[in-house]
């Protein structure tokens, strides 16, 4: 060490008494931040707010006034409390039997260890990334007449849809309250039991109080993803059972009633406004949580039998009883998916692969072959997990930062909950959205509803959040000093966010990526809108298939739906095992 | 132009609570300084201004005559080590050694080299997780080392290890700043760390430096009462009083009659061989041990309880009234007026 003392020409000779003397960002900083701000501003503004704002406007305005009479006419019509009534009823019974099914779950499958457990967390996680079309095709092949389940006559009924909500949700709550229970230090509970609490008691008083804000914000996603629930219920409710946003589709798309559509997507609004603002409460109440451990001293293996030296009364009862509710769950979850597969190979009295092989004709009802509209879904995937990567990496990005200042720090805030918007506003809204505001947007003399980009676009708009979601709680957790560590040793603000912000980040971006394909590939309300009748995507395909009569179409549609079930879990799963294989190496 | 770090009136606010209020203090190059300090003190707060990582609210800092207050962070050449070591977890203890370095050329031979130096040889491929507290904080040494920075700053860099390792480290960290000449201020609330380790040591309470000063001096000539207390001295009697005449006897000095002198722990010494009926007689109160010596708090008419010494496993009831002796190097004199 001969430099102990190194001479900086470049350093600019200032200084005397201002006021806070703050070393002021380059000009490079300034830009990078701009567009980081603007690009997904921008975006969410020209496609989401603006068509959103347009199609509110058609329910309010009527020859340039405003006129509050559709809302008075739409309220009037008994139908219209039914379906808000039901979309309340559904979204909350679904919503209460999921955290009753999910905490035991979550407790059994992340507070223990046993063999063959990332096995079954897999599965469990499977129906959340499945298309909605394909659970409520999965649910309808297990509960016809001739169906395993058929002799329950519980087809088109209020209760196969609560469950195929539950399926699909059930994974969400696992994940998150898991999630949180897995680092929870044991010590606190392990006090409350010295002090003569028990098992139970202490779970009560200790335990719980600590899950609490995992649980509400498990809670309150799962009843904004059954509120705007569209596929499964448009599938599986008939004409009897409908949410606020099967409604508006039907409107639009049956009535051709565009008030009433636009009404209803304001009540939806209001209540997916409600929810989020339940859900950032919880969510900031969780960044606020302490006394977190390692996973690997607060989980213990799971046996049977109790372990010798334990005594009666501490809880072991309590933990096999949460394992039976757990594997009866995992049961009921596999059921829809095993039927599924087992009824796409069923041709009439044998088995076949029929179904399968005729993927590649139209079937008599289509415009394209199975294949050909595969291959239109997965090319948009790629287009819209591009764009919601982009947008929303940003987003995590500047909504990460802590600025010094109270308004910047206000500002973040906005942006988080600004870009959240689009999770719970439903995708049919956007879709239909896209179809009155892109017809010469802003005056200019094109007509984008005919253009292919659209569809991309629409699915990168309902992604964002997704890949916000994923991404914003790795780049939160990064502690500031890691980037000032950084920064003392010499490394420039966009060293800094590449080797610290983006490297830490770039573990959870293979995550967001399979999500946001997921997504995009399952995407069902907006597409249904916009896809060219010479280019459906998959899920458009096999909603057209069951919506024909015969056999043979119908079982066309099954094996679609396996295809499309097998795409998107293999590219989730793909991506999460990136993400593992990249904390061992390199890194 | 004076080398080295001259921070000038610094002040540091958070909101309306003033951190650091108007702190002036001067480094030479090649010289330890440590701010010593209870916690909230502002001491942290001040090693993060200079870094660049709080904004001033007032005053300057400069180095080598160049005032760096404009200068963002990663320009000012001045490493930062913190308490938990923020090592890289996704890079391995090479990758985070060799992070800041701007050469690319023999960056290996470098990185051995200094991972040599803060006895970590052949750590390099390691991954950091696998480190125990006391190599991790070697590592972040190194790393800090690594860009041969101008100022070296450590915030508390050895708290978060227990107290055997603690000392060890204070001395390997000692050398490693001499052998490499390095410039460095260290925080800590750890008086014998920051006496092992530092040239001068500067005593910071309520956002103001009370008095900076080599070890020994600022042990033997606390500037006041409140410096004093902090360092450890539990007893101050006026030197014209009664009970004083033993210390100043002992002392062997002419003190104003207004001055004070400080006993810190063991300014009283257990006499063990019989003797002088004239001695200072104490009365136990109860007794404590320290690595294996026996610490006994005594009730001396006119000076309070004090912390006399004796001999190891001595016990004493207590009651007892023990006749002692004083030990001038645990004296001091702080100036009158105080």
């Amino acid at each position: 060490m001969t430099t102990a003392t190194t001479t900086r020409p470049d350093l600019p000779v200032t200084g005397g008494p201002g006021r806070v003397v703050r070393p002021r960002p380059s000009g490079g900083t300034v830009v990078f931040w701009a567009v980081a701000v603007a690009v997904p501003l921008l975006f969410l503004g020209v496609f989401f707010a603006w068509p959103v704002v347009v199609m509110v406007g058609k329910g309010f305005v009527a020859d340039g006034h405003l006129d509050l009479s559709g809302f008075a006419e739409v309220f009037s019509r008994p139908r219209t409390w039914r379906i808000v009534g039901l979309t309340l009823a559904q979204a909350s019974i679904a919503t209460v039997v999921s955290v009753l099914l999910g905490v035991p779950g979550a407790y059994v499958l992340y507070r223990r260890r046993f063999r063959g457990r990332g096995a079954v967390r897999a599965l469990v996680t499977v129906p959340f990334v499945l298309p909605t079309v394909v659970v409520g095709v999965a649910f309808r092949s297990l509960l016809v007449d001739g169906g395993p389940l058929g002799f329950l006559h519980l087809d088109g009924t209020f209760a196969a849809i609560v469950s195929a909500l539950v399926f699909f949700n059930y994974a969400v709550v696992v994940r998150a309250v898991g999630g949180l229970w897995e680092r929870l230090d044991p010590r606190a509970a392990q006090a409350a039991r010295a002090l003569g609490a028990s098992p139970w008691r202490a779970f009560r008083t200790v335990t719980l109080p600590a899950l609490t804000p995992a649980i509400a914000s498990a809670a309150s996603l799962t009843f904004l993803f059954c509120a705007t629930a569209f596929g499964t219920v448009l599938v599986l409710g008939g004409l009897q059972f409908g949410t606020v946003e099967t409604e508006i589709w039907i409107q639009t798309t049956q009535f051709l009633d565009l008030r009433a559509a636009a009404v209803l997507s304001v009540v939806q609004l209001v209540i997916v406004a409600g929810v989020l603002v339940v859900a950032g409460r919880a969510r900031s109440r969780q960044e606020r949580a302490l006394a977190l451990g390692a996973p690997a001293q607060t989980v213990r293996p799971l046996t049977f039998r109790r372990p010798a030296g334990r005594p009666r009364g501490d809880g072991h009862a309590a933990a096999l009883g949460a394992v039976a509710v757990t594997a009866a769950v995992v049961v009921l979850l596999a059921l829809p998916l095993v039927n599924l597969v087992v009824r796409s190979l069923r041709v009439g009295d044998r088995w076949g692969v029929d179904h399968y092989t005729s993927l590649g004709t139209t079937g008599g009802a289509l415009t394209v072959t199975v294949w050909q509209a595969t291959l239109n879904s997965l090319r948009v995937a790629v287009d819209a997990t591009v764009l919601a990567l982009v947008v929303g990496g940003l987003v995590a990005l500047v909504v990460s930062r802590r600025p010094r200042r109270v308004a910047g720090r206000r500002a973040v805030a906005g942006l988080d909950a600004l870009f959240m918007l689009p999770l719970g506003v439903s995708a049919v809204t956007v879709g239909f959205g896209f179809l009155l505001s892109m017809h010469r947007p802003f005056g200019l003399d094109v007509d984008l509803r005919t253009s292919p980009v659209l569809v991309p676009i629409a699915q990168a708009v309902v992604a964002v959040p997704l890949v916000v979601r994923t991404v914003l709680p790795v780049l939160r957790a990064i502690d500031p000093r890691l980037r000032e560590a950084a920064a003392t040793l010499g490394a420039g603000p966009g060293r800094v966010l590449r080797t610290v912000d983006l490297t830490i980040a770039a573990r959870s971006v293979g995550l967001a990526v399979g999500f946001a394909f997921a997504a995009s590939l399952g995407e069902f309300g907006a597409t249904s809108f916009l896809a060219r009748p010479d280019r459906p995507t998959l899920p458009v395909v096999i909603f057209r298939l069951i919506g024909r009569p015969g056999a043979d179409t119908y079982g066309m549609a099954l094996a679609a739906s396996v295809v499309l079930a097998v795409l998107t879990a293999g590219i989730v799963a793909a991506c999460e095992r990136l993400r593992a294989a990249g904390t061992g190496g390199e890194w | 132009m004076s080398a080295g770090l001259v921070v000038s009136d610094a002040v540091v606010r958070y909101g309306t609570t003033t951190a650091v209020d108007g702190v002036t203090l001067h480094v030479a190059p090649g010289e330890v300084v440590a701010l010593l300090g209870p916690s909230g003190c502002g001491k942290s707060s001040l090693l993060r201004a200079v870094a660049g990582l709080e904004p001033l609210a007032g005053g300057s800092v400069a180095f080598d005559g160049v005032a760096v207050d404009d200068v963002p962070v990663h320009r000012r050449g001045f490493g930062l080590m913190f308490q938990d070591g923020q090592l890289f977890a996704h890079r391995d203890v090479a990758g985070n050694v060799a992070y800041g370095m701007r050469t690319a050329a023999d960056r290996a031979a470098r990185v051995d080299e200094l991972l040599d130096l803060v006895g970590l040889a052949g750590y390099g491929p390691r991954p950091v997780a696998t480190l125990s507290g006391g190599e991790r904080q070697r590592v972040a040494l190194a790393r800090a080392l690594a860009p041969a920075p101008r100022l070296l700053l450590l915030d508390e860099p050895l708290s978060a290890l227990d107290r055997a390792l603690r000392e060890r480290l204070a001395v390997d960290l000692r050398a490693v700043l001499v052998a490499t000449g390095t410039t460095a201020v260290l925080v800590t609330h750890d008086q014998d760390e920051a006496f092992a380790v530092a040239d001068r040591v500067a005593v910071m309470r309520a956002g103001r430096l009370l008095q900076v000063d080599a070890p020994a001096d600022l042990w033997r000539r606390p500037r006041s009462r409140e410096v004093a207390e902090f360092l450890g001295y539990e007893a101050f009697v006026e030197a014209s009083s009664v009970a004083a005449a033993p210390l100043v006897e002992a002392l062997a000095r002419d003190l104003r009659d207004d001055d004070v002198v400080a006993l810190a722990e063991g300014a009283f010494v257990v006499r063990t061989g019989g003797g002088d009926p004239d001695a200072v007689k104490g009365e136990v109160r109860g007794v404590t041990s320290r690595r294996g010596r026996s610490e006994v708090r005594v009730d001396v008419e006119g000076i309070g309880t004090v912390t006399a010494l004796a001999p190891v496993g001595a016990r004493f009831d207590a009651g007892t009234v023990l006749p002692l002796v004083v030990d001038a190097d645990a004296l001091a004199v702080l100036p009158a007026g105080d």
